[in-house]
């Protein structure tokens, strides 16, 4: 680049420079300008926006949060209630959810039918988990725990409704949760035994022995209290009259259903026929003797009787239904029982 | 802090302002037109400042600006101008064709005809032979404005300026 031109012709395009006014102007211009606040511009639809309308009146902190909590808990709380103890969700349920309801039960009567519900709910889901293999010892002792928690807690709500309520609603709760729980306790050793064997183990597991124990223990505790009150309405031969009509009426029913049972196809099947057929004469049975006992004079021990077979053929209907229930959703039982 | 930073950017408008006005109006033609880019193109600079924005080279920085809002302004010009655009073709590059501009840049004919051939070169060796050769800037401040890489700058300001000889005859001169 010695070219004497071009050099001369870029000194002159060179030489092209503003004015010091032209200068002084600008610089003035730039140095007065001054950062403007980053306000945003709002959009003229905003009025319209719920989400601009939340901001502005910081409503997302007091309907849209706890609504999502809301929301969130209603969804853990929904997906606890058909959870198993070996689920994440089940301290949720059995912790929070089940004493939220109890409180919500008022009365002592509707709190005792609450906690047999309880108890049964801990069978039936002593009973799935046998089905699926999965009733290892934690889990038992679990359910276990709990089977005796609700036991308490029904005592106390039985002796609670016996002072406000006649014996008839009492004796009801009573015999229900005496055949709910002997008649899971039967399924449940019918589950951990393996078909193929077709007998109950001599070994009965804990939770079917609880069981068993807590129908008993109910049984005892307001045995002595049965006939002592209740005589305030009804007379006491209608009271009975009337409650041996049930029995019969559910003996009736219960033979029914054996008798329209499908076709028997396995010997696990026919065993549990067979034993809701001993059931069922244990029921005739007790209803026998309370005839006799009514004949004799002995009424307390008529009614004791009537609620023994009342007892027996609920159990004898409940393990009917829930023993051929499990066995024909699984085309017969798993029958494992895990050990740690 | 501000009176630091306005005596830096004072320093670099006293320094660059005259290169940046001459780059806008050899390219806008328009003087008052090239003020408003100079202005604009020195604002930005001061509002990167007070931001405590980094600026690694303050000229290549303010060429880089220029050099945009000069496309910018032809991009404007062209939507409302259709005759215009027609006349011109695309951007109408270092043409002090106007007759007011002409007579404001007061260039004697060495000046006035090196520009004129320049602004005949081919658009890809325009920018940067004028850069290099009018503004003095390096072939990485070049390819940082254009957008290009520093080999392909210095390629294309080979090339122009043997094109540039070659258009204005300046081969047949004494070295």
């Amino acid at each position: 680049m010695e070219n004497k031109k071009l050099h001369d012709g870029i000194a002159e395009i060179k030489k092209i420079k503003m004015t010091s006014l032209e200068k002084g102007r600008i610089l003035e211009n730039v140095l007065n300008f001054s950062l403007p606040d980053k306000k945003p511009v709002y959009s003229p639809w905003m009025t319209y926006s719920f989400v601009s309308i939340l901001k502005q009146k910081q409503l997302v902190y007091f309907i849209i949060v706890p609504l999502i909590l809301v929301l969130t808990s209603g969804g853990v709380v929904f997906a606890s209630q058909e959870s198993l103890p070996n689920s994440p969700l089940y301290p949720i349920k059995v912790n929070i959810v089940e004493p939220i309801e109890a409180v919500l039960s008022f009365s002592p009567e509707s709190k005792a039918k609450f906690e047999s519900n309880l108890a049964t709910k801990r069978m039936l889901e002593a009973e799935t988990l046998a089905n699926q293999g999965n009733l290892n010892k934690t889990n038992e002792k679990k359910i276990n725990d709990l089977l005796e928690k609700h036991t308490l807690a029904l005592n106390k709500a039985i002796n609670e409704t016996r002072k406000t309520k006649s014996n008839e609603n009492v004796d009801e709760i009573i015999t229900n949760f005496q055949a709910g729980m002997n008649a899971h306790a039967r399924v449940l050793d019918y589950i951990v035994v393996k078909e193929d064997k077709a007998v109950i183990s001599n070994e009965n597991n804990q939770i079917s022995n609880t069981a068993r124990v807590s129908a008993g223990n109910i049984r005892i505790n307001s045995k002595n209290k049965e006939f002592n009150k209740g005589n305030k309405g009804n007379s006491e031969s209608d009271k009975y009259t009337k409650r041996k009509d049930a029995i019969q009426s559910l003996i009736t029913k219960t033979a029914d259903e054996i008798g329209h049972t499908s076709s028997v196809d396995s010997p696990v099947k026919q065993k549990i026929i067979d034993d809701t057929n001993k059931t069922l004469d244990e029921a005739k049975n007790y209803l026998n003797e309370a005839d006799v006992k009514v004949k004799e004079g002995n009424s307390k021990d008529a009614y004791s009787s009537l609620l023994d077979s009342e007892s027996s053929i609920k159990e004898a209907n409940i393990f009917l239904k829930t023993g051929l229930k499990f066995k024909d959703s699984n085309n017969g039982w798993k029958g494992n029982h895990k050990e740690d | 802090m501000k009176a630091e930073i306005k005596q830096t950017f004072e320093e670099i408008y006293e320094s660059e302002s005259d290169a940046i006005f001459r780059f806008c109006l050899v390219r806008v033609s328009n003087r008052e037109q090239a003020l408003d880019i100079t202005q604009e193109t020195f604002l930005r600079l001061w509002q990167s400042m007070l931001q405590n924005k980094e600026i690694l080279n303050n000229r290549a920085f303010l060429f880089t600006i220029a050099h945009r809002l000069v496309i910018d302004w032809y991009r404007k010009k062209k939507s409302f101008s259709l005759d215009s655009m027609l006349n011109h073709g695309e951007e109408d590059g270092y043409d002090p064709s106007d007759e007011m501009t002409t007579s404001r840049l007061e260039l004697v004919a060495e000046g006035r005809y090196l520009l004129d051939k320049i602004n005949e070169l081919s658009p890809s060796n325009r920018h940067p032979v004028y850069l290099r050769y009018v503004e003095d800037l390096s072939p990485v401040e070049i390819g940082k404005i254009l957008g290009i890489s520093t080999n392909a700058a210095s390629v294309r300001i080979n090339r122009g300026l043997l094109e540039l000889r070659k258009k204005a005859g300046y081969n047949d001169d004494n070295k």
